[in-house]
């Protein structure tokens, strides 16, 4: 699985968590192609989006995360390189 | 009847309008909601609901009404519940998270005549919409409480369950079930502060609240604070913290990190079996005063484990007072300890139906018993340990969500023409249901385009990922081997699921 798979992964994630912004084709296309970072200050992670995100990425990538250990991450980004470090370790 | 200013009759005294009219009269100090933004004692709280109660009337709402909330503030919340039930009115959560077409859907079938919400688009077609800032939820009522007849054994919360047939069942319960069921709470709330990290929203939470204020304790709420349960905790300090599994790896996790939970606090999971390596986790790192709860939407609480039962896998405690709880052998008889068999249940304030659905209804209610499809057994001094499901339900989160609702959805969109539903086995979530489908000739949607579409239809019920596939494996009868094209797909399912029943086709 690429990169831009596992950014797939956690758009679903976001959706699947109504964060808002994120159907905003722009913000999504950015995002996908790696150009944008989506920091989490920026948008309204709540408890029930961090728990769709995590089970979105356990789901699509089969790596078991805690709504807590997401905190460990200030960026939909820095979160989709830690996921492609995670998968090739 | 109640009067205005009167006294309590014998049968409304009992139902939670009833109580928490006693409570502000014996305990009126004491706070009975509490966030981090400040403190309603039950003497205000009655004068609180009192005063939605007559702005609700003045919108139109009759005790004939059914009124749906989408109200997302915990206290706003509650205080609409309260309000509704000293009207009489009937209520169901038209829940904030759920799509738009899944709340339209729940409303025509209960009749929604009014609904209750915070944004324009909490509109439903047909029904009046009453914005819940019109209601003045928190302004002070110099007025005296008007003390509105109550209907004891009017059909009042309506409850959604599990969806069996493509959509969910409806369960409906009146004010005396619900003083009945508050009887057993899992845990005893009397002089305690409760803290429930699921929203209000939730069904069985919400359920919880009403029984700690039924029995005179403090709810402690979240009300949108961005803390974690820990750090709630730290700020709150309730002596019971009430978790679904997935709060509950979350705490650990934060444990891990800020240290054990204060000394007062007792942690209460439920929703879906616990693991044992999560309790052995929770004990370790966050409090020793684990309690694991077992129960249904149907039936209430049925049973607690105590912190010294989670040497024995998978114990749920000693059935609750007042209720009974029966394990049946394959024959039918009792089973002996330690043998695996069907669980049955009758509790105080039980359901005896689902609301439009004759075909649940006989197969859950039976002989006076709930049946929910549980393989339990007893240990030898009478402790109950519940090992899974005797169907194919998927629990993720402590949310029952049945294959054939997400085989049906799938199957609905045009260019699908089958669909197979089953859970992904996850120490975080319990299960994450997936699907696959098969397309139909010259199809182009996309794994992606069918988890919108689910999404759209099912909500948080929907599958989390689809596969497209060319061909499913079937038997000979055409039936599809989900365990088989569960293999194939690489999904780890969970052991109890590892049989899964062939879908007939």
């Amino acid at each position: 699985m690429n990169e831009r798979e596992i950014r797939e992964v956690v758009v679903q994630g976001l959706e699947a968590g109504a964060v808002p912004g994120i159907n905003r084709i722009e913000v999504r296309a950015a995002f996908l192609a790696g150009t944008s970072e989506l920091p989490f200050a920026e948008f309204a992670l709540d408890s029930l989006a961090q728990v769709e995100l995590c089970i979105a990425i356990e789901a699509g990538l089969r790596i078991a995360l805690s709504p807590a250990d997401l905190r460990a991450y200030t960026s939909a980004g820095e979160l989709v390189r830690a996921l492609a470090a995670m998968r090739d370790a | 009847m109640n009067t205005e200013g009167g006294h309590l009759d014998a049968a409304a005294a009992d139902t939670l309008s009833g109580r928490l009219r006693r409570h502000a009269e014996r305990q009126g100090d004491v706070i009975a909601l509490e966030d981090v933004a400040g403190r309603i004692a039950y003497r205000d709280l009655v004068r609180l609901v009192a005063g939605v109660a007559r702005r609700l009337r003045e919108a139109g709402v009759t005790p004939e009404a059914c009124v749906g909330l989408t109200v997302r503030d915990e206290i706003d919340h509650l205080l609409t519940v309260l309000a509704l039930l000293e009207l009489g009115a009937r209520q169901v959560v038209l829940a904030s998270h759920a799509p738009a077409t899944a709340r339209l859907d729940l409303a025509s079938r209960v009749g929604v005549t009014h609904v209750v919400g915070d944004i324009d688009s909490d509109r439903i077609a047909g029904a009046s919409f009453i914005d819940v800032g019109a209601l003045s939820v928190r302004a002070s009522d110099d007025r005296p409480p008007a003390w509105s007849p109550t209907r004891p054994d009017a059909g009042a919360l309506l409850l959604t369950g599990s969806g069996t047939t493509g959509r969910v069942k409806l369960l409906c319960f009146t004010q005396r079930d619900l003083a009945a069921q508050a009887s057993h709470p899992p845990v005893d709330p009397r002089g305690g502060r409760l803290l429930q990290m699921a929203s209000a929203e939730h069904n069985n939470a919400k359920r919880m609240r009403l029984y700690a204020l039924h029995a005179g304790g403090t709810c402690v709420l979240r009300s949108g604070a961005s803390l974690t349960a820990h750090g709630l905790c730290a700020a709150l300090r309730p002596t019971w913290l009430e978790l679904a599994t997935v709060h509950a790896v979350a705490l650990v996790a934060a444990c891990r990190v800020e240290g054990r939970l204060p000394e007062s606090t007792n942690v209460r999971v439920g929703g879906s079996r616990v693991p044992e390596s999560l309790r052995r986790a929770i004990v370790e790192h966050a409090t020793p005063r684990l309690h694991v709860s077992y129960g249904a939407t149907e039936v209430g609480a049925v049973g607690v484990a105590a912190p010294s039962m989670h040497d024995t896998p998978d114990c749920v405690g000693r059935p609750m007072p007042g209720v009974e709880v029966e394990v049946r052998d394959e024959h039918g008889r009792p089973a002996a300890p330690g043998e695996p068999g069907d669980v049955r249940i009758r509790a105080p304030g039980m359901a005896r139906t689902y609301v439009g659905d004759p075909e649940a209804t006989a197969r859950h209610f039976r002989d006076g018993w709930f049946v929910p499809g549980d393989v339990g057994s007893w240990t030898a001094d009478g402790r109950l340990c519940i090992h899974g499901r005797r169907d194919d339900m998927m629990i993720m989160n402590g949310m029952n969500i049945h294959p054939f609702e997400v085989k049906r959805a799938l199957e609905a969109h045009p260019q699908v023409a089958a669909a197979a539903a089953f859970p992904l086995a996850s120490d975080v979530h319990g299960e994450i249901p997936v699907a696959a489908v098969e397309l139909g000739p010259g199809a182009t949607a996309t794994a992606a385009a069918l988890v919108a579409w689910a999404r759209e239809r099912l909500g948080a019920r929907a599958p989390r990922r689809v596969f497209v596939v060319d061909a499913f494996p079937r038997n000979a009868a055409g039936k599809v081997l989900r365990n088989a094209l569960a293999q194939a797909l690489g999904v780890h399912v969970p052991p109890r699921a590892a049989g899964l029943p062939e879908d007939a086709r």
